[in-house]
């Protein structure tokens, strides 16, 4: 197949974009893809302990760039999944050390090597994003029910549409659906509304995510939890599997109080 | 025609369909109202419902003292006020601002009577993300949403079709006749002139269609009903 390149954004940080591309790299890797995942986090690099493979890295994204080695040498094989690598981001340089150009020139590098290459952007809108951005066709924006994230979101759909991106996916992150039912927090069908694109997934919050994150074991490849879940559908949409979206209330862990409460005809909105 | 005393004194003009009241700084605040009544002795029947423009001399002038003149002076004979004329610049800055109605210069008045240049609309066919801004001497017409983050500026009249939810600043150039108009407004600010109002969901109009303007030194809100 030919090759995605897939940036993964959000404008506003801690909603989620490092944790959404571990997951996702490691369960497209699952379901047989040859996949890496890029860390453009330049100077604060995450990925390689969301991955648990900060041990293992000798070179990274900007020794390739500057020539002092190989890119297949700086490729960080995942020894738990086949077909997973990250190409890790430079702890400490700057994202000044690398230019829009050098970055598509990159990601062009890996397309014929791989099926999906998944890029973690870093927060903000300067060059971190635009570079990450740069090599990308396609993106993937995540977004918290938080009026601030929603807000950036919507600023970083416009930056990527004036980018020329015509595939810009919504990904709803961190959905508490007790909240969004008592009207504490915005619903998934109100960040739609806002922010007028394709919603891909919504990932509930998921305390394992936590856990996971701590132990460098992502959720796709050990736990099936809620969000776990919903991280299997994302990357079956991705792959183009007709999986409808989720209702609200398949977003909670199974149990006593919400077989109760369905018995009882206390449902909520599908999404 | 003119009712005068000394250089210092409060002095009466005729100036074509309107009387020019001259108060000279040595009378702001106490002094006003010791020296109004003798002056309106001599002056009440040229004063008597008559449309005034107050010249205010010097600098320093305060709420309090503008508060002197109306009561000791124009209450008192039924005048009103055409206009103010503040001599120093930066009590006319503090009048304009608090909406006073400023006498503007032969020039000035020149320019505002003269017809404004015609100036094309821009329509915009699509909703703005947060971080846009639009900027345009004339109408803005956006025919979507403008977005939490993102700005219009207008010299003219801005329209949304859509939802309003960022901020709009219209009638930066003309601001008598220039109205904001919004499909569904939800903005927490809006913008005509140099007027600004704040608003929340809690406003009864909020999330419907409406139009603006200001009317009175007021922006005024009024709920379409199509």
């Amino acid at each position: 197949m030919e090759t995605r390149i897939i940036v993964v954004t959000s404008g506003k940080g801690g909603v989620g974009k490092t944790t959404v591309t571990a997951n996702l790299s490691a369960r497209l890797a699952m379901e047989g893809f040859k996949v890496v995942a890029i860390d453009a986090d330049i100077g604060l690099r995450n990925l390689d302990v969301v991955m648990g493979l900060e041990n293992r890295i000798v070179f990274n994204m900007i020794d390739v760039i500057e020539g002092a080695c190989k890119l297949p040498q700086a490729l960080v094989r995942d020894k738990r999944v086949e077909n997973l690598y990250l190409l890790p981001a430079a702890q400490t340089r700057t994202k000044d050390a690398v230019t829009s150009d050098q970055m598509k020139e990159l990601c062009d590098s890996l397309r014929g090597e791989f099926d999906f290459v998944l890029v973690d952007s870093p927060a903000g809108i300067e060059s971190g994003f635009r570079n990450a951005a740069a090599g990308a066709d396609e993106a993937l924006v995540v977004a918290t029910p938080e009026v601030s994230s929603v807000r950036d979101a919507d600023r970083i759909i416009g930056l990527l549409e004036s980018f020329g991106k015509t595939s810009i996916n919504l990904i709803v992150n961190r959905v508490r659906p007790e909240m969004v039912r008592s009207g504490k927090m915005l619903g998934v069908s109100d960040v739609m509304e806002i922010l007028a694109i394709d919603l891909i997934g919504i990932v509930p919050e998921d305390d394992s995510v936590v856990v996971s994150t701590n132990k460098g074991e992502p959720l796709a490849m050990t736990n099936v939890s809620p969000a776990s879940r919903a991280f299997e559908k994302i990357a079956g949409r991705i792959m183009g599997k007709d999986i409808p979206l989720q209702d609200i209330d398949d977003l909670e862990e199974k149990g006593f109080l919400v077989n109760f409460r369905k018995l009882f005809g206390r449902r909520g909105g599908r999404s | 025609m003119a009712i005068k005393g000394g250089k210092e004194d409060l002095e009466l003009r005729g100036e074509g369909g309107h009387v020019r009241l001259i108060i000279p700084q040595r009378l702001r605040g106490k002094d006003l109202r010791l020296e109004s009544r003798g002056f309106l002795e001599k002056a009440s029947g040229i004063l008597k419902d008559a449309s005034v423009v107050v010249d205010l001399k010097g600098s320093g002038w305060d709420r309090g003292d503008i508060l002197s003149v109306v009561e000791s002076i124009l209450l008192p004979v039924g005048a009103s006020v055409l206009s103010w004329s503040p001599e120093e610049e930066d009590v006319r800055s503090w009048m304009k601002r608090e909406g006073f109605a400023l006498y503007l210069s032969g020039t000035e008045e020149k320019a505002r009577m003269q017809p404004r240049p015609l100036v094309e609309s821009l329509v915009i066919d699509e909703s703005l993300r947060s971080g846009r801004k639009i900027d345009h001497d004339g109408d803005i017409m956006i025919l979507g949403n403008v977005n939490e983050g993102a700005e219009v500026f207008a010299g003219r009249s801005v329209v949304v079709v859509g939802r309003l939810r960022g901020l709009a600043h219209a009638g930066l150039t003309g601001p008598e006749e220039a109205f904001i108009v919004s499909g569904q407004f939800e903005a927490s600010q809006v913008r005509i002139g140099d007027r600004i109002s704040y608003m929340d969901e809690h406003c009864a109009w909020w999330g419907k269609t409406v139009s603006m303007k200001v009317v009175g030194g007021s922006i005024v809100v009024r709920e379409i009903v199509l």
